[in-house]
């Protein structure tokens, strides 16, 4: 299924070029629109006419919040009817949002959420789960219903006008290198580039597909290898003992880097083969200092999406003001700020997946965030005390390592078959087990390669740490260099990738969301 | 004009080697023995090529379900007949013409069985995945076994006989929770065939005729794609023909299917287990009804091959 979403970006991504040349500049969109929309339905059906419904009640609302504030204008009036209208139209607007949030949200509740509510509720009852709907979830739902929740929001907030052209919106929703695993582009900043019709450019084309094989590398020779790793200690946990456990963690927390960041870097890369810049989503993420740091490093759209759309939307309501204005200043900072944070992490452990574990894991990190807020102010007076400086190298180092540590236990409740597992695993670090048994599951040539081809992503890190900017020095390269790399990575992800016969594809793990 | 001519003259430079490099992967990559891995799938049903001239009294053609269930080994043990099985993944009888062509160029085969599960495949494969311009992405995985031979051998699928006769062994057991009466009413109505595999059944069948050799019907057991439907436009085909038909599905006196220990994965292919059975009663058959046409080559010092065939497959059962 995996390879069968990498043929179609592939030729999409090879054929759609030649369609966008012979287009007019002023129509270009329309091909983009088109390609993705053929992408879609031959990815997930049916599934487009859920796309088109997100896309027509997102652009019908950006219109209607419009025009509701045209239709009340309040330029020339006093203050206080000035006032009255602003409020009214406020008030009209939210209903719009309001209406448009359960219609989308609905969509995605029912399709994704459905079956795992009605399973919990019956089974709260001590029954069985007897109305379950057997419909699958078009591709991409959960990303380009949050996309366009975003463009809705931005429109009410006033931060932008309502895009007027239907074909134009509809491809802001749709675009089809971020349909199946995102990254969640922001309409204000993608846009200007998808409506451009810019030319096309061999240098954007030999630095779309550089990235395009820098994500097929991490893909297949990095994350398919690790994969076979992490399924065969999390396949039997029971019978490892606690080292290898723990490697079986830190093998999935791999997989799961190499692929995301696989996925994105393809979707970038065949952006920018049309001079497209999607958002960035992974900088750096296993430097982070602590977990509120891996978060803003570690699928960025997302976290940005939260931050943006639930916690500061919370945060500065006026009921949870009113509710906490008679507490003192500290404690109804950290109720508020702990309440908005219960919030986007609830939802964002709900985001990962319909299944109790995805919740406990968001829960997992507000747990550790609201730990970190708690006693950072009493470690910084430590520090203080013990004369040494926050930004001392060692210290650095420690809270790198402790960051790591708990990332990788918040991977394997993440990898976990459920919760109970997670938590055998856990207790599998405190009782003997296998260890060199696990070796048998890899064959040598693809463990060697496997460590090869991470030393090479982590040169890529340090290269990145040293400032030495390894995408400014490709595209100062001739073109016949560019293609001679292009032509080498190519051919040696196809020889040496972990795909096809002797390897089972993995499904990409961010791409049921 | 001049620096056009330049630029133009350096791609094209670079699009011919990189067309050579890639050509020379493919030679490299690509199994040069059934038993280098991805053999079996470069041979795909036509290792029948490397068999010695005129040598097989038996061809076998259809899709997965012959070369999981139809063991060449013992048919040769049971009855010294010899016989290669051709099958191919989801092939439709439209794909199989040009491999009964390719047959009758080297064999003069007295008896061809058409596994009849073809007839209801209805996507006729484009393109082969076996095919040499592929071998990249299909035999990538040989890098883990190249041989100094791979850089200099040219892939011949006539270059090594193979031992297996084109089954494919798997010890695997699927107990699959598949009912046992999964054929359903014995008087349903004949399944359709499509327009075009009407047609390239009628062409094989006239190709065979032409050729004067004995076609033969059989259908091994597949809990998942068989039924009584399809049996019965088989039979009345069969009856319209005058082709024996064999459904081994159809509980035949004296052969019991146990689809909980029989198939390798959910009831589609047999496993070791049940293409054992299932050849032993199929070379009974052969005896029976088709001893008369063929011949047992047992003591036959010309086809000393076949007892390392046998020996070969009992080694690995």
């Amino acid at each position: 299924m995996s390879y069968q979403i990498l043929m179609v970006l592939g030729l999409f991504a090879l054929f759609t070029p030649f369609a966008y040349m012979v287009t007019p500049s002023k129509y270009r969109y329309i091909t983009l629109l088109a390609a993705s929309l053929v992408a879609m339905v031959s990815m997930s059906g049916w599934g487009v006419l859920f796309l088109f419904a997100t896309a027509l009640t997102t652009y019908l609302a950006g219109r209607l919040l419009d025009k509701i504030t045209q239709n009340h204008p309040t330029k020339g009036l006093e203050k206080p009817e000035r006032k009255r209208i602003k409020a009214l139209v406020k008030r009209k607007k939210k209903w719009v949002v309001f209406a448009y949030v359960v219609l989308n949200l609905g969509i995605l509740l029912v399709l994704k959420y459905f079956n795992f509510f009605a399973s919990s509720v019956t089974k709260l009852f001590g029954g069985e789960p007897s109305l379950l709907i057997k419909v699958a979830m078009p591709l991409g739902l959960s990303y380009y219903t949050l996309q366009a929740l975003s463009y809705v929001v931005d429109v009410f907030r006033g931060k932008y006008k309502a895009e007027r052209n239907f074909l134009k919106l509809f491809l802001f929703v749709a675009f089809f290198p971020q349909l199946h695993e995102g990254p969640f582009g922001r309409y204000d900043a993608l846009m200007p580039q998808l409506e451009s019709g810019q030319r096309l450019r061999a240098a954007n084309a030999y630095n779309g597909v550089a990235w395009i094989l820098w994500g097929l590398f991490k893909i297949f020779m990095i994350a398919n290898r690790a994969a076979i790793l992490s399924d065969a200690v999390f396949g039997e946990y029971e019978k490892y003992g606690g080292f290898t456990v723990l490697f079986g963690g830190a093998m999935f927390t791999l997989q799961l880097y190499a692929e995301f960041s696989g996925y994105i870097d393809l979707a970038r890369g065949v952006g920018k083969i049309f001079g497209i810049d999607l958002a960035q989503n992974f900088d750096m993420p296993f430097l982070a200092q602590n977990v509120a740091d891996f978060w803003r490093r570690w699928h960025i759209s997302l976290g940005a999406f939260f931050r943006e759309y639930v916690f500061y939307p919370i945060s500065t309501s006026k009921v949870l003001a009113k509710a906490t204005e008679k507490m003192p200043f500290e404690a109804a900072n950290f109720l508020t700020v702990t309440l908005s944070l219960f919030v986007v992490w609830f939802l964002t452990g709900l985001w990962h997946g319909a299944s109790e574990k995805y919740i406990y894991y968001g829960l997992y990190y507000f747990v550790l965030i609201v730990i970190f807020n708690l006693l950072s102010p009493l470690v910084e007076k430590g520090l203080q005390k013990a004369k040494i400086a926050p930004e001392n190298k060692v210290l650095a180092g420690l809270r790198i390592f402790k960051t790591l540590i708990l990332v990788l236990i918040g991977m394997m409740l993440f990898r976990a078959e459920n919760v109970p597992a997670f938590f055998s695993m856990m207790g599998s670090l405190f009782r003997a087990g296998e260890h060199f048994s696990l070796l048998k599951a890899i064959e040598l040539p693809d463990l060697i390669m496997l460590i090869l081809s991470t030393l090479v992503m982590l040169a890529g890190a340090i290269l990145k740490l040293c400032h030495v900017e390894m995408e400014e020095r490709y595209n100062a390269l001739s073109p016949y260099k560019r293609y001679a790399i292009c032509f080498t990575v190519f051919i040696f992800v196809t020889i040496f990738g972990a795909y096809g016969l002797d390897y089972l594809p993995p499904d990409p793990i961010y791409g049921g969301f | 004009m001049k620096k056009i001519f330049k630029k133009i003259a350096i791609y094209a430079v670079c699009l011919v080697l990189s067309l050579a490099v890639y050509a020379y992967l493919c030679v490299i990559v690509t199994p040069k023995d059934i038993n280098d891995a991805g053999g079996a799938l470069y041979y795909n049903g036509m290792g029948f090529l490397a068999e010695p001239e005129n040598s097989l009294d038996i061809m076998v053609y259809g899709n997965s379900d012959v070369y999981s269930g139809f063991a060449p080994a013992v048919i040769f043990e049971e009855q010294g007949y010899t016989s290669y099985a051709s099958g191919r993944a989801r092939q439709t009888v439209g794909n199989i013409q040009p491999l009964l062509k390719r047959t009758l160029k080297t064999q003069n085969p007295s008896l061809v069985i058409l596994e009849v599960d073809c007839l209801f495949e209805e996507e006729e494969k484009s393109a082969n995945e076996a095919d040499i311009l592929y071998a990249p992405f299909v035999y990538h995985a040989r890098w883990k076994e190249i041989k100094a031979r791979d850089f200099y051998t040219i892939p011949d699928r006539t270059g090594s006989v193979d031992v297996h006769k084109g089954y494919i062994n798997s010890s695997r057991v699927y107990n699959t929770d598949i009912d046992e009466n999964y054929m359903g009413d014995s008087h349903a109505a004949p399944a359709a065939l499509t327009e075009k595999n009407e047609k390239n059944l009628s062409e094989f069948l006239e190709v065979c005729k032409a050729h004067g050799i004995t076609v033969f019907f059989l259908e091994l057991p597949n809990v998942n794609s068989w039924n009584y439907a399809k049996h019965n436009a088989v039979q009345s085909i069969a009856d319209k023909e005058g082709i024996r038909f064999l459904d081994m599905n159809a509980k035949p006196e004296g052969y019991v299917l146990d689809i909980r220990q029989d198939f390798r994965d959910n009831g589609d292919h047999l496993n070791r287990k049940g293409a054992y059975k299932t050849s032993t009663y199929i070379a009974a058959y052969l005896n029976e009804y088709y001893g008369d046409i063929l011949e047992n080559r047992k003591d036959n010092p010309d086809y000393a091959q076949w007892q390392e065939v046998v020996e070969n497959y009992n080694n690995e059962i």
